[in-house]
């Protein structure tokens, strides 16, 4: 049996399954593979092409593609992540067989450049990966990821359903947009109810790409799933109308400071852990 | 094509500023006047700025074109009118060597179907969310070469899916979620062939 639950809806369960799954994504294979057996009980292999890392997990019942996310941006290897996949914003058609599969979201969809490259490196063995556990038997897939791994989960999804494997569900954890308003409308028409977009609301990185200084507008997909207290630029906008102008002092600075740290920091994939289990804990 | 035009704005406006940087220097050193000498490095900032965001602009104000989209992929062609803005559906007929077909509109009905009659070459064809019904599926018999189609939300039953869909021999891939065609069928057709898959 699955630890997953199977069944059709929202699941604070699975949500927190997948979540960890996220965390693990962040791992060599070498320690990810006992930690996946170990904690969710699934076998997983890791498919890694240049900049793009994807673990395919499964058991009886379930089967999970979990994305890693960039590493932080503050390493060497995390910007030139954010260089090639996140700074890249144009919003694009791809070329090629991958391009009729995102065309058929309407001839007015576009999306990230960035994530559809990065996704594109691992495309051809990640789905033979997965045909071949599918093939082994057909069980409910679940495709997740956090942060840039979560655009990515989104993206691969489409193509999977392209591809003519059923996706059961899609939970992303702080996930950016991937594309403009027709790609969003076309994802919520073919996956109705079955996306789950979990966001903190101090979490910026949701909020992106939302100024693109380089292209037309982008639109989240639905649907999404509120998680933590308020959100930092509600906490800043607060802040700031609370505050008479002259006592702008040093001690407000570093109050505003602290806020985007939290921003920053609730971002990261142990908060949105911490927060699952909250919510667990208190809806049930 | 746009990304070049971006990026290789960036660097005009990055060279702007250098070159404004050397010109203030050199102000401040011959004592001629700031305003003076920093003109023209300004102007090619701001000409360089002007470009980077020119694409931003031009994506904003031009909307994206909404007709028929077209792609050679490995020397075959593939046509996508899925949520065009146009409504003459004529236009596939004139393509006859087509190959992959996307057309998942509502306006799609039984009789557009008579514009795919001479594609035979096609091997790929969606028609979900359109509203064709078991009559609309004869087509199929005009396709010898489909080996996927997609039925998602289409209004048709296990009578259309036994006369046009199960003698079909060279369909191998269906979508039929949110069809009417019952779980007993879709079954027996795949057992027909191990290769066969639905969803």
């Amino acid at each position: 049996m699955s630890k997953l639950n199977t069944r059709v809806g929202r699941d604070f369960q699975n949500a927190l399954l997948l979540a960890k799954a996220c965390d693990l994504a962040y791992y060599p294979e070498a320690e990810g593979r006992p930690k996946f057996q170990q904690d969710l009980g699934m076998d997983a292999h890791l498919i890694s092409v240049d900049n793009t890392q994807a673990y395919v997990a499964h058991d009886d019942g379930a089967i999970v593609v979990a994305f890693r996310g960039s590493e932080s941006p503050s390493s060497i290897d995390g910007f030139k992540d954010w260089l090639l996949t996140n700074a890249k914003n144009f919003l694009i058609l791809p070329e090629g067989r991958a391009g009729t599969d995102f065309v058929a979201a309407g001839v007015g969809a576009r999306f990230h450049k960035g994530f559809i490259e990065a996704l594109e490196e691992v495309w051809a063995p990640l789905l033979a990966e997965v045909q071949k556990v599918v093939k082994g038997k057909a069980r409910p897939v679940f495709v997740t990821g956090h942060s840039l791994g979560g655009a990515l989960a989104l993206l691969a999804a489409w193509r999977m359903h392209r591809s003519f494997i059923p996706i059961h569900q899609v939970y992303t954890f702080g996930a950016p947009m991937i594309g403009n308003d027709k790609a969003a409308a076309a994802f919520q028409k073919s996956f109705p109810g079955k996306i789950f977009r979990f966001v903190d609301r101090r979490d910026l990185v949701p909020r992106l790409p939302t100024v693109s200084l380089q292209t037309n507008e982008y639109l989240h997909c639905q649907e999404e799933v509120p998680l933590g207290p308020q959100s930092v630029t509600d906490a800043i906008r607060d802040l700031a109308t609370s505050t008479p102008q002259a006592a702008f002092t040093t001690a407000i600075i570093d109050q505003l400071w602290g806020k985007v740290n939290t921003g920053v920091s609730s971002h990261l994939m142990p908060n949105y852990l911490a927060q699952i289990t909250e919510g667990l804990s208190g809806k049930g | 094509m746009i990304e070049s035009v971006f990026a290789g704005g960036l660097l005009i406006a990055a060279f702007g500023l250098l070159y404004l940087v050397l010109a203030a220097i050199r102000a401040r050193f011959r004592n001629t006047g700031v305003l003076k000498s920093t003109k023209t490095p300004l102007m090619v900032t701001a000409i360089g700025l002007f470009v980077a965001f020119s694409p931003a602009i031009f994506t904003r104000i031009v909307p994206i074109d909404l007709g028929p989209y077209e792609d050679t992929v490995d020397g075959e062609r593939h046509l996508t009118l899925t949520g065009w803005d146009r409504k003459d559906y004529s236009v596939i007929a004139s393509r006859p060597d087509t190959v992959v077909l996307q057309m998942a509109n509502e306006d799609v009905s039984d009789e557009t179907m008579k514009h795919l009659e001479g594609l035979k070459k096609l091997r790929e064809l969606d028609l979900s969310f359109t509203k064709i019904t078991d009559k609309g599926l004869s087509v199929l018999l005009n396709l010898p070469e489909l080996e996927r189609l997609r039925l998602q939300d289409v209004p048709i039953t296990d009578n259309g899916f036994r006369t046009y869909v199960m003698p079909h021999p060279k369909l191998k891939q269906l979508v039929l979620q949110g069809t009417q065609v019952s779980e007993e069928l879709k079954q027996q057709w795949l057992s027909e062939n191990p290769e066969r898959m639905a969803m």
